[in-house]
């Protein structure tokens, strides 16, 4: 799968789950996630078994945060680095 | 050449750290203008006396820091941001308090090593489990010392200092050491460990150490970072500000509930006071900010919080994350089994209740005892219940989110506004709540104003207003209406000038505005409220920022007062005694106190010598008094007894004469039993009792203490209500001075009337005098109470010198910043005074004069 897929997939389920009615042009690669509140602990933690399940990867509690989740753009790369 | 470095978050934008170019642009206009704000900053924390002198030195030396870092190469910052946090410390330990000197260098080099000592185990060879080993053996240790089972060389002072140093960035270093994909420089790890305001501050944020580590100089716009600390130093300003002014208008104590308008009043200020957190976390992050740190902020407008968990999140932002980060997460991922919506409420009632143990464990440090309170755990454990039932909701139903916050409907943000009104009122509930001491006084609060009803319609209508206030507030920011960030300068347009204008509040020409609207001068009273002055008590914050109280000696270095400044008892003219007063001064003693020598006569006044019998034709006036009366801090031909009786002399023509009985500490308590024993030997014609506006807790803390120290009480009524209240010499003198405050009038009146029937008996004419102390809770009319209690108590006058200082700025009338005694100018201001309400025509010894009314041979 490559980071642009995997990208897509992300954007995709956080509009649907997260922004339902949200205009998909507001929602940027680099658009803050958790930074600015969009997702709270709870979000954060739905996104993360999403993410888990989707690309069978498996986060630890440290990886849990902005450092790697707070933009698509973040989470592709972390996905892709883990994945690869 | 661009200079590339590891990639750093922060606010939510990843960049990486630019070239030298990039991070190192410089701008003397913004310079100037920034430099012009901190200047602001600075005049406003020395004119509104903001929190404590030592905060206003580490902040010129924030300055001067600051001028230089500006232009150092990126390399360099980081280092010198080191160099300045350890001149911090020694700053405000040593330089500047000047007996202390050589103790206090000491002192910081103490605090700098134990510091040093943890970073160093933090990394000693051997594995992760091991060095964690030694940091709790190392930790337990120091516990030890601090309940003072291992004794150690160090001050008290030390303690909430290395407590806000460590007790919980070890946590999280040791975190992140077993996390981090590289390991930390050295000048990392000691400027997280060592960052620059802590020493001024024991409650400090919860600073993340990888946030702080990739935040530094993280932001592409360095000028942007510097003006957003700025902004948030100023901001935080208004929050004490505004903190002041709740404090000094709005809080009442339960017992004062008598209405509906009163519990209001009673409910809603206690969590208005949580602005003095706020804003000195705006402050300790803002600063941050001038040295590169683009720290995200630790409180977003948490007054407009539309549920429970919205307030979780808003509140301490950075406890949340600390909170997410090594209790939230870890647990989660092993529950995740039993189903997302029940770990995720397992984990907020495991978060709230790790809380509540890290809130008693950081009392412990910051107090040196564990705090371990029925409210304090109901507070934790019903905002777990509301917070998890949000948790729970939300999880199922999810919650309204928008990247646009203009397609908000109006509709929507005025159901945001709705929930953001009835959050308030609940968590100003439960607020008040963990604010009382007694659970017993908060209940019968609110079954008083049950019972009373309504109230001062006034403060109803304005409860109701500041409610549709945090409404309206929260529909409009969810609607995006509260902008954040215009740019640089546009920026500096708003601050600098909103700046000057409190700055301007804050000269001593803005005097008389501040007399004529009481509000401006409560923003510039740092002392205690007339409630807590009387009680000694607050809630769990005002408890752990009240560095005065829980820890006099480093109250001390904050005041940058000399280590040498004592009480009399600690000076050698003091003795104990085995009765009531249970010291006195030694006869024909000197001694240097305060820089001030004290000398006292041949029956122990500070006075000059006089016979035990008064010489014909003399009027003899006995002065009681604490040491006000005493004139401490100037010299005696200076205090005003010599200054009255020299002028009285001089002007009736009679040989005046004041016998000084004051004796620094002295209650009524005291008081009485002088005059009983001692005073009326002298035979004076009359005897001036010099009253404070507290006169009634000092006397339940005298007979405490008496008891505790098991003196003999001679008095019967005192010994009654000793008992009554059931005190006993094993009892602490705080929970003592709690059962006796029943007795408060009834104690007072007694010792007063002591002294006014010890004068009856003898046909001395006795006179009651209230004498405001230069403090600005002192100013204003004669409390109603105190007048009832002297004038009941049968003083043949009773007076009030209310306005001897007007007209006067207080802290002028000070002997010293931390001693609050007037000095030779308050004293001139009250001879004069107290000459005229004694011996102008009229005046309550008026009738003894001419001479021909003494009598031959004295009372």
């Amino acid at each position: 799968m490559t980071r642009e897929q995997i990208e897509a997939d992300i954007r995709s389920y956080i509009l649907e789950e997260f922004l339902p009615g949200e205009d998909a042009a507001n929602l940027q690669r680099d658009t803050p996630l958790i930074s600015s509140g969009v997702l709270d602990s709870l979000a954060t933690l739905k996104l993360v078994s999403f993410l888990e399940e989707s690309f069978r990867v498996e986060l630890a509690a440290h990886e849990v945060g902005e450092h790697n989740l707070d933009s698509i753009a973040r989470m592709g790369e972390f996905i892709t680095a883990r994945s690869g | 050449m661009a200079v590339q470095s590891p990639t750093s978050s922060l606010g939510g934008v990843r960049t990486t750290e630019g070239p030298l170019e990039r991070t190192g642009e410089v701008s003397l206009a913004r310079y100037g203008i920034l430099l012009l704000e901190l200047g602001l900053f600075l005049v406003l924390v020395y004119g509104f006396d903001l929190e404590s002198r030592a905060f206003l030195h580490l902040g010129i030396l924030a300055f001067g820091g600051f001028a230089v870092h500006y232009f150092l190469p990126r390399r360099a910052r980081l280092p010198f941001f080191v160099l300045l946090s350890v001149a911090g410390v020694y700053l405000v330990f040593g330089f500047q308090v000047e007996a202390w000197k050589g103790e206090g260098l000491l002192q910081a080099t103490w605090l700098v090593g134990i510091a040093l000592g943890f970073v160093a185990l933090c990394h000693l060879p051997g594995s992760f489990a091991l060095r964690v080993s030694l940091v709790l053996i190392a930790g337990t240790v120091l516990a030890l010392v601090r309940v003072g089972v291992v004794s150690s060389p160090w001050s008290a002072a030390l303690w909430p200092v290395l407590g806000a140093m460590l007790m919980f960035r070890l946590i999280l270093y040791l975190y992140h050491l077993r996390h981090l994909e590289s390991r930390p420089r050295l000048s990392e790890s000691l400027a997280y460990f060592l960052m620059l305001p802590t020493v001024c501050f024991p409650l400090f944020p919860v600073v993340d150490f990888r946030t702080f580590r990739e935040s530094h100089y993280a932001s592409p716009d360095r000028h942007a970072t510097y003006q957003r600390g700025m902004v948030w130093m100023m901001r935080g300003v208004v929050h004490l500000l505004l903190y002041r002014l709740v404090y000094h208008n709005l809080t009442i104590s339960a017992r004062d509930v008598a209405s509906i308008a009163d519990l209001l009043r009673y409910l809603i200020p206690p969590f208005l006071l949580y602005l003095r957190i706020s804003g000195l976390f705006h402050i300790i992050v803002g600063l941050l900010h001038l040295f590169g740190f683009h720290l995200p902020e630790t409180h977003n407008l948490y007054f407009l919080s539309s549920s429970f968990t919205d307030f979780w999140r808003r509140i301490n932002i950075y406890w949340k994350d600390f909170m997410m980060r090594v209790v939230y997460y870890p647990g989660f991922m092993r529950l995740k089994g039993v189903g997302q919506v029940r770990a995720m409420v397992a984990m907020t009632g495991v978060v709230f209740a790790v809380t509540w143990l890290l809130h008693t464990y950081q009392w412990f440090w910051l107090q040196g005892r564990l705090l371990l309170a029925w409210n304090d755990v109901l507070f934790w454990l019903v905002l777990a219940v509301l917070v998890s039932a949000n948790v729970a909701r939300e999880a199922r139903r999810g919650r309204h989110r928008t990247l646009d916050v203009r397609s908000v409907t109006w509709a929507t943000a005025m159901g945001q506004g709705a929930r953001a009104i009835a959050t308030f009122a609940v968590i100003c509930v439960l607020w008040s709540f963990w604010s009382e001491e007694s659970t017993g006084e908060w209940l019968a609060a609110w079954s008083r104003a049950g019972a009373a009803g309504g109230g001062q319609a006034a403060w109803i209508v304005a409860a109701l207003a500041g409610l549709s206030a945090v409404g309206l507030a929260a529909a409009l920011n969810s609607r995006g209406r509260i902008k954040r960030d215009l740019g640089f300068y546009r920026t500096a347009a708003v601050l600098v000038p909103c700046g000057l204008a409190l700055a301007l509040l804050a000269t001593p020409q803005a005097q008389i505005a501040r007399q004529h609207v009481p509000l401006l001068a409560d923003l510039r009273r740092s002392e205690l409220n007339a409630r807590d002055f009387e009680r000694m008590e607050r809630g769990y914050y005002e408890n752990l920022l009240a560095v005065n109280q829980f820890n006099p000696e480093l109250w001390e270095v904050y005041r940058t007062r000399p280590a040498d400044w004592v009480r009399l008892r600690e000076t050698p003219i003091a003795r104990d005694a085995a009765a009531i007063p249970y010291y006195e001064l030694l006869p024909s003693a000197e001694t240097l106190h305060n820089g001030v020598s004290v000398r006292t006569n041949a029956w122990g006044m500070r006075d000059s010598e006089v016979p035990r019998t008064p010489e014909r034709g003399t009027m003899r006036i006995a002065l009681l008094g604490s040491s006000f009366v005493m004139g401490s801090g100037v010299d005696q031909e200076l205090d005003f007894e010599s200054l009255v009786e020299e002028r009285a002399s001089r002007e009736t023509g009679t040989r005046v004469e004041l016998l000084n009985f004051g004796v620094a500490g002295y209650t009524g308590l005291e008081h009485a039993q002088l005059m009983e024993d001692k005073v009326v030997s002298f035979q004076p014609h009359a005897v001036v009792y010099v009253a404070h506006r507290d006169d009634g807790l000092p006397v339940l803390q005298h007979l405490a203490v008496a008891v505790q120290r098991d003196v003999d009480i001679r008095d019967g009524t005192l010994r009654r209500v000793a008992e009554s209240a059931g005190l006993e010499p094993d009892l602490a003198v705080g929970e003592a001075v709690r059962r006796l405050e029943p007795y408060r009038r009834e104690l007072l009146a007694s010792v007063y009337s002591r002294v006014a029937a010890a004068c009856a008996e003898r046909g001395i004419r006795s006179v009651w005098v209230y004498m405001p102390r230069p403090e600005e809770h002192e100013s204003g009319p004669i409390p109603s109470e105190l007048r009832t209690v002297a004038e009941e108590a049968g003083f043949d006058s009773v007076l009030a010198l209310e306005d001897v200082y007007a007209g006067h700025k207080l802290a002028s009338l000070w002997v010293a910043r931390w001693d609050h005694h007037p000095n030779v100018r308050g004293h001139e201001l009250i001879a004069e005074e107290l000459h005229s309400v004694l011996f102008a025509q009229n005046g309550a010894l008026a009738e003894h004069f001419p001479p021909s009314a003494l009598r031959e041979e004295g009372p």
